[in-house]
Parts: C-alpha cells; sequence; structure tokens
C-alpha cells in the first residue's frame, strides 16, 4: 500500500529561502576553501551583469562546414543551430537568454565581452560529434545574487566534415541527433553539465531527448536556478538533506526527485554528503540517491563529470566506488521497494523539505546503469524513450540495452533476479526476454492504460540486492506521430506567401484548451507561423522568410514529444518561389553599409541598404562578427533599408556585417553570397 | 523482420545525441587511429590551437602496434583540450585524465594540421596494469580508477578489459599485420 507522507515538521515557511542560493545541482563547481567544509559550492556562469539585457550573444563561424551532407545546406546548418539555442532562451523562468549575433570569422582578433562561438573543426578525433569548451579565468566575481566564478566564453565544435561523422555517417542538420547535439553543447556553454534523468544534458546512455521535447523537467530546473528569474524561488520548492554511508557523507552521489506522473530533476551531492535541491516544482515526489556509475567507454570520469575543485584547483571526486540504490523511507537505511515502503515527499511553493537523508549500504559495483530504452514507429524507425499510446489494445515492445541486463559474455541470458516495472500502476511492463546474439539487448512488452497520465513514465530494473531507476524510459501519448503527406506553396488573401501542408497526427489548436498550439512546423530549424487550417483540413502556415530559390526541410512537431522524423525520416521541402538556378542567381542579395568603420567607445547608427532583401521588422537580426560589437537596435525602414543602433566596445571596420532574416543570410564576408540548396 | 530492427539498432540508436561522444568499437578504434603506441607519458606544455588551450604530453614509445611517420621517433607529442594558460582556464568534459609515468597503450589520431590526439577523447586511452608473476592486462583509464571493487579488484564490466597480448593480437588481426616489437 502506498503511502503519502507529509515531512511537515521538516518543512519550513522561511521566506529568506527565497533569496537563499541554491546548492548541488550539476553545474560547475568551485569550493572556495582547501580545507573544507565542503558545503558551500561557488558555481561557474555568465554573470548578468556583464550582459546586455541578461542576453549572451551567440555566434556561428563565417567558414561554412567544409563538407554537407548531400541536400544540407551553410543556411540550413544555420537555422537549426538557432532553433537550438532557442530552446533555452524559451524557458520562461530562467533569466538568460541567447541572442544570435551572426556570423564570426574565428581567425579575427579575439572578443574580450562574453560570448558563444559556434565552430567546425577539423580538429575533432573520431569518437566524437561535438564538444564544447567552457573558458574561465578562475577569478570570482559577484553575479546578481552571490559569489561566482564568471564565464567568459564558451566555443562549441562541430566537425567540419559533416560526411564522416564518427558512426553517424552524414550528419544532416535537421535531423533529430544534430538538433538535440546542439541543445546539448548549448547547455554546457551555459554551464549545466551531464545529468542522468534522461533530459538533454544527459549523456548518450540515458538521453530521453527529442527535437520536439529537448528539455526535461531537470534541464528547466537546472538552468532556471542557475539564472532565475525574479520571483521564480517562490514558485518552486526546494529538498535538502545528506547521503552518508555512516559516518561519513558521500561526495557526487546523485539525488533524484519523481514521481509516476512527473519527470525527474536531479542534483549531486556536495563532498561533504550535503544536498540542496532547488527548483522543483510543486508537488508530491519519490526521493531517491544512487551512485554515479562506473565510467563508461572511455568516459573520462564517471557520466564525463567535470568535478568540483577547491580554491587550489584539485578536483573533489568520488569518494565511493558504488552502494545500494536507496528511496526515502521512514526506515533507517531507506527502501527499494518503491511501491510499498518509499515515502511520498510534498513540495510546497518557496519551502524547503529538509531531512530527507539517506543512509547508504556499500557495494562492490552497480548491478546495474547506463540502460537506455528504444521502440519502433510504425514504419520502423528506431526511437530512444518511444512513444506508447495510452489505452492501446496490444503492447508495446520496448528494447533496452545497458550494463547489468543481460549475463557477462552470455548476450542472450537475462541476467538472473532482474525484475523490470514502471513505477506507479497505470502501465505495465511484462515478458521479459533478451535478443539473442550478437545483440546484446532485452526487450519487455509496456502497455498503458487511459488512466496513466501523457508524459513521461519511469521504469523501475530490480535486481535482488540493488535498484537502477531510469527516468522517462517511455513515454505516455494520446496520438499517433505526425506525419506530412505535402507542402504546397501558395498565397494568402493578402497575397503573402503561405504554405499548404496535409498530414495526419497534427494539431494547431489544442482539442482541449482551443488555444494552445500542439504542433510546431519548422523549416530548417526556424519555427513558420501557423495561420490556421483551411477548408480542406490542410495547416496554413507562413514559412520564415528565405530567398527566391531556396528549399528548406519541414518538419512537424508535436508537444507530445513525437516528429514528423518519426514516421518519415527523410523530410519533405519547400521551395521558395523560383527555384532555376539562373534565376536565384539573379536574385542574390549585397548591402551597402555607412560608416565604413566603428570607433570603439562611440555609439554609432548604422545604415543599411539591402539589394535583393527582405528585411522583416522584428526578424532581421544584425551582426558584426564578435560580442565586442553591442547591437542594441535594429530598425526596419523598408524591405531593402534598415538601420542598426550598436556600442562597439572596438573599432572595427563594418564590412564584417552579416544580416540575417528567417533563413536569409546575408554577410559581407562571405562575399554577399548564400548558398541555395 | 523485428529482430533486423533491433539489430539495426546497434548502428542507428547508438548514434543518438544528448552527448559528445560516440562509442567506438575497439576495430573501429584501429582502424581510424593514425598510430598505436605503448608507452609512458611526461606532460610537457600547454599551448593555444587556434581558440583552444590543449595540454600537450610526450609519450616515450616502448612498443609501436600500428605505425605512421611519427612513430619513427621515440618520442611522440600529442595534445588533450583544455588546460590553463595565460590566465585562462578551459575545460572540456570527458578529455583524458593521463597521470604522468604511467604505462598506457594509446590509440592516436593525427588531424590535417598534424595536431595529434587521443581518439574519441578517452575512448583511446587504455592503463596498462602489471602484476608481478602475471601477464599485463590493458583497461580503459578511466574504468581502471573508477570501478575496483572492495578488495582493489578491477570490476569486469562490458568495457574493454583484457589482455596486453590479445589487445596485440586483435590489432595485428584487423590490420592484417604483425606488429613491431
Amino acid at each position: 500500500m502506498k503511502r503519502a507522507y507529509w515531512v511537515r515538521f521538516a518543512i519550513f515557511a522561511c521566506a529568506a529561502l527565497l533569496a537563499s542560493k541554491s546548492w548541488g545541482y550539476y553545474y560547475y563547481i568551485l569550493y572556495n576553501t582547501s580545507t573544507g567544509p565542503f558545503n558551500q559550492p561557488i558555481v561557474e556562469k555568465f554573470n548578468l551583469n556583464s550582459l546586455v539585457n541578461n542576453t549572451v550573444p551567440f555566434f556561428i563561424s563565417d567558414a561554412p562546414p567544409a563538407v554537407m551532407a548531400p541536400g544540407d545546406s551553410y543556411q540550413a546548418i544555420i537555422g537549426e543551430i538557432r532553433g537550438a539555442a532557442a530552446v533555452w532562451s524559451n524557458v520562461a523562468s530562467s533569466q538568460l537568454k541567447l541572442g544570435y549575433g551572426g556570423l564570426f570569422t574565428a581567425s579575427a582578433a579575439p572578443a574580450t565581452s562574453p560570448g558563444i562561438e559556434v565552430e567546425f573543426s577539423d580538429e575533432i578525433p573520431p569518437g566524437l560529434v561535438a564538444y564544447t569548451v567552457h573558458e574561465v579565468t578562475g577569478n570570482l566575481s559577484y553575479g546578481t545574487d552571490s559569489l561566482i566564478v564568471p564565464i567568459v566564453r564558451s566555443r562549441i565544435y562541430l566537425p567540419n566534415d559533416l560526411t564522416q561523422v564518427s558512426t553517424v555517417g552524414n550528419f544532416l542538420s535537421y535531423s533529430e541527433q544534430f538538433y538535440v547535439t546542439l541543445v546539448h553543447e548549448f547547455g554546457h556553454a551555459l554551464g549545466l553539465q551531464h545529468t542522468l534523468t534522461s533530459g538533454v544534458m544527459s549523456t548518450i546512455y540515458t538521453t530521453a531527448a527529442s527535437k520536439a521535447t529537448p528539455l526535461g523537467a531537470d534541464d528547466i530546473a537546472g538552468i532556471s536556478v542557475l539564472y532565475p528569474v525574479d520571483g521564480y524561488l517562490a514558485t518552486v520548492g526546494s529538498i535538502s538533506g545528506k547521503v552518508a554511508r555512516d559516518p561519513n557523507g558521500l561526495s557526487l552521489a546523485s539525488v533524484v526527485a519523481l514521481s509516476a506522473t512527473s519527470p525527474a530533476i536531479s542534483i549531486l551531492t556536495n563532498p561533504d554528503g550535503s544536498y540542496r535541491m532547488d527548483g522543483v516544482p510543486p508537488g508530491q515526489y519519490y526521493v531517491y540517491a544512487h551512485p554515479l556509475p562506473p565510467a563508461e567507454y572511455g568516459e573520462s570520469t564517471p557520466n564525463n563529470i567535470i568535478y568540483p575543485t577547491d580554491v587550489n584547483g584539485n578536483p573533489i571526486g568520488l569518494n565511493y566506488t558504488a552502494f545500494a540504490t536507496q528511496f526515502f523511507s521512514a526506515t533507517y537505511g531507506g527502501t527499494r521497494d518503491v511501491g510499498n515502503h518509499a515515502y511520498l515527499i510534498s513540495v510546497l511553493p518557496g519551502l524547503l523539505t529538509s531531512g530527507v537523508d539517506f543512509h547508504v549500504s556499500q557495494r562492490s559495483s552497480q548491478a546495474v546503469y547506463g540502460v537506455r530504452t528504444y521502440g519502433f514507429s510504425p514504419t520502423n524507425v528506431p526511437v530512444a524513450s518511444p512513444p506508447i499510446m495510452a489505452g492501446a489494445a496490444a503492447p508495446s515492445p520496448v528494447a533496452a540495452n545497458g550494463e547489468g541486463l543481460l549475463e557477462p559474455n552470455s548476450n542472450n541470458v537475462v541476467m538472473p533476479g532482474l525484475a523490470i516495472s514502471v513505477l506507479g500502476g497505470a502501465a505495465t511492463a511484462s515478458n521479459l526476454r533478451p535478443y539473442p546474439p550478437p545483440t546484446p539487448y532485452i526487450a519487455v512488452d509496456v502497455q498503458a492504460s487511459v488512466t496513466a497520465g501523457y508524459g513521461p513514465k519511469h521504469m523501475l530494473f530490480a535486481t535482488p540486492n540493488d535498484l537502477y531507476v531510469l527516468p522517462a524510459a517511455f513515454s505516455v501519448v494520446a496520438n499517433p506521430a505526425p506525419s506530412i503527406t505535402s507542402v504546397t506553396p501558395a498565397t494568402d488573401a493578402n497575397s503573402n506567401r503561405v504554405v499548404l501542408i496535409s498530414g495526419t497526427g497534427m494539431f494547431p489548436v489544442d482539442p482541449v484548451s482551443g488555444t494552445v498550439l500542439e504542433t510546431t512546423i519548422l523549416f530548417d530549424g526556424q519555427p513558420g507561423t501557423i495561420q490556421g487550417t483551411n477548408k480542406a483540413g490542410q495547416l496554413i502556415v507562413t514559412p520564415p522568410p528565405a530567398q527566391a530559390g531556396y528549399t528548406a526541410t519541414v518538419v512537424a512537431l508535436n508537444a507530445d514529444g513525437q516528429s514528423s522524423l518519426y514516421l518519415q525520416p527523410t523530410p519533405s521541402t519547400f521551395t521558395y518561389g523560383i527555384a532555376s538556378a539562373t534565376a536565384s542567381a539573379a536574385l542574390l542579395p549585397s548591402l551597402t553599409v555607412s560608416p565604413k568603420t566603428l570607433s570603439a567607445g562611440t555609439a554609432t547608427t548604422v545604415d543599411v541598404t539591402g539589394a535583393n532583401t527582405s528585411f522583416v521588422d522584428g526578424q532581421t537580426i544584425v551582426g558584426f562578427g564578435t560580442s565586442d560589437v553591442l547591437v542594441t537596435k535594429v530598425t526596419v525602414l523598408s524591405p531593402t533599408h534598415l538601420k542598426v543602433a550598436v556600442t562597439p566596445n572596438v573599432s572595427i571596420a563594418t564590412s564584417s556585417i552579416n544580416v540575417t532574416t528567417g533563413l536569409s543570410v546575408i554577410s559581407q564576408a562571405l562575399g554577399n553570397s548564400v548558398t541555395t540548396k | 523482420m523485428r529482430r533486423f530492427f533491433i539489430l539495426a539498432l546497434v548502428a542507428a540508436l547508438g548514434t543518438l545525441p544528448g552527448s559528445t561522444l560516440r562509442q567506438l568499437t575497439l576495430d573501429d578504434m584501429i582502424r581510424q587511429s593514425t598510430m598505436i603506441v605503448r608507452g609512458t607519458v611526461q606532460a610537457t606544455t600547454v599551448q593555444y590551437h587556434g581558440s583552444t588551450i590543449f595540454s600537450h604530453y610526450s609519450i616515450q614509445v616502448t612498443e609501436t602496434y600500428k605505425s605512421s611517420a611519427q612513430t619513427a621517433a621515440s618520442s611522440i607529442d600529442f595534445g588533450v583540450p583544455g588546460g590553463s594558460l595565460n590566465g585562462a582556464i578551459q575545460r572540456v568534459a570527458g578529455a583524458p585524465n593521463l597521470t604522468p609515468g604511467q604505462d598506457y597503450v594509446l590509440f592516436l589520431w593525427t588531424s590535417k594540421s598534424g595536431l595529434t590526439q587521443v581518439i574519441g577523447l578517452s575512448q583511446g586511452l587504455f592503463s596498462v596494469i602489471s602484476t608481478p608473476g602475471t601477464a599485463p592486462t590493458v583497461m580503459r583509464a578511466a574504468a581502471a580508477e573508477q570501478t575496483l571493487n572492495s578488495a582493489g579488484q578491477p570490476v569486469t564490466t562490458n568495457d574493454i578489459n583484457m589482455s596486453l597480448s590479445a589487445l596485440k593480437a586483435e590489432i595485428a588481426s584487423v590490420l592484417g599485420t604483425q606488429t613491431t616489437p
């Protein structure tokens, strides 16, 4: 029998908590001491006091990838990168925003103002798809509310040859993996480390992120606690406690809060075993502690976590090998019997629930870890953390791989004693079975009732002496994945360009609320504006601007996490205007810019006149290739004329200007040229 | 039919995003590395390559398992992304942690620009563990550090953990050559 346990005695309604410093989380952390106590983490983050409008500018190299996948283009890559960055900007509870600053020249003098740069590199060895370099000076600064280590610059590196990406081959910009990889790397750039709760910041081994729903609750809490908007901490609750193998606290143990109907949120303990998890949406949660898994497949540390350091830069790693996963309960030593003995802890807005302590027992190794689940779309496209239809008459097979699921060196014998279940009773997992060699997978049949509730569901992998929890192992959905059957150019009643999209499983208007858009249509990563549906049931969509002849991929995403790429791995396309090469060449845009130079410290208004341009107020972005030139305002006077207010910190030629409108990129550095598909 | 698609998962979903890393098999690393050597490492310099700081190491080569022009030298320079230089500290998750004086087998890869790195960040870094009276074994360096049981013995995982002689034989088999002593 489940027991809801209200830890009322431990709840302190203390207004001061609302302004208290956040602890823990999977951040990059410094302890400003060499002797301890190690329980006051100082996080690495962008200093909002150094930013204008809390916006970190990001730039994309003006040297396109040397080799792109067939059908791909530089503009499409730019569009997808911008889309990935926007994922973080769209977190309403985070103050930090990412502002696209245009193209930059990697060989130019490095900027001194904070920013993020995305480059295409020949220095990425096989076995890597992308990586992020995170730069600090090591000096402490006061941020908006606490001492921080300011990030001065982050650089994201992608392969220069996008056709020879390790184990991927063609790394297509529209793909799920390209987009989610970029979201993940931007997360690193902003100050988030890897987590283990299936969010976008999880490593490959457990992530459930998708292009449609790239961020998990853990990602949202992580970025929001790092850069909280005013009042945010009053809307969420906190949980604190200690993880110890008596009498010693355990360093870098992971503590997770979740429930059958809520996604997971997690943090890591301080070196003394203490933790404080902020940013927990109000509700009831099970809380469990589990060890970091061993470094897998060439990770340099468990989960590739960069360890906290002391004031002398010495890393403070784990002080345990493994321990048995444990849910918080009334019993000293906790429980692994989640359904019968684990407590549901009530989290209330603005309040701290403390005393959620764990006394764990040592193990020589973890029984199960690094598990990932897969399913198949109706067109047999493999999908991680697969969607399961609520109320489906037949169960769906869900495959899983990971450490400890099969007997070592057998590949076809399920580990004796392994049992798999789903947290909560509204979904079931049955018929545990192996796949024959050489495929080291297991599978179960999963079925969700109509009362399961939509969203991510968590799987429990129990062994006789341990328990592994995989948050968001699958997701319960109400509808099939979207599918696009045709994309047709048209004009609306005002002669504006629109696209008519036919298909199934797309819901421009939420059938319940009647207002919320459930479907997003992306054109090379940039959202179109859904105007409604016509009598034929086609979606009427205004695409983002692009030059005539440009061809964009079209992908439909639903808010339940499903994508048209699940059914159609090769997406539909839309070509703007006349696609003839001759016509396109004749329409290549160009810019005339005045003045020719900007002087450091002198606020200047730059006049830009375009030929064959389509500047759009509110959509046209102007950059000068460096975060040292701050663009404060862009005023579009006409489709061919705009003014840019800039405050330069350096003297620079305005020939570095680049103008982006939707999917149209105009750059002097590129010789005003654009590359069409 | 279903089995076919499960088999295809290894290729298709082993590449899903969420991490910088993509798992390379041992055979992948043998084929894609430009040289494979055994030796001890020493830290040397820290320098910029473009905008990125690389910490450089030299490996005093004791055995060569896959040759390149560089392996004629007794000492090979390679870089690890991240480091501290001129007041800037750059860090890269997954960059290998090297212990000076430790005996390693390194799968190295040299870029077009001539910068040599460990393949797959840490994937190509193996500690050589020599115990008196037993044949040397190799295991992924990080795993060697993290997965010891309470008796101090390495815990077997599905990660690579094999005898050095078996590794050498595998390299020779994949390359279709004899290793150079």
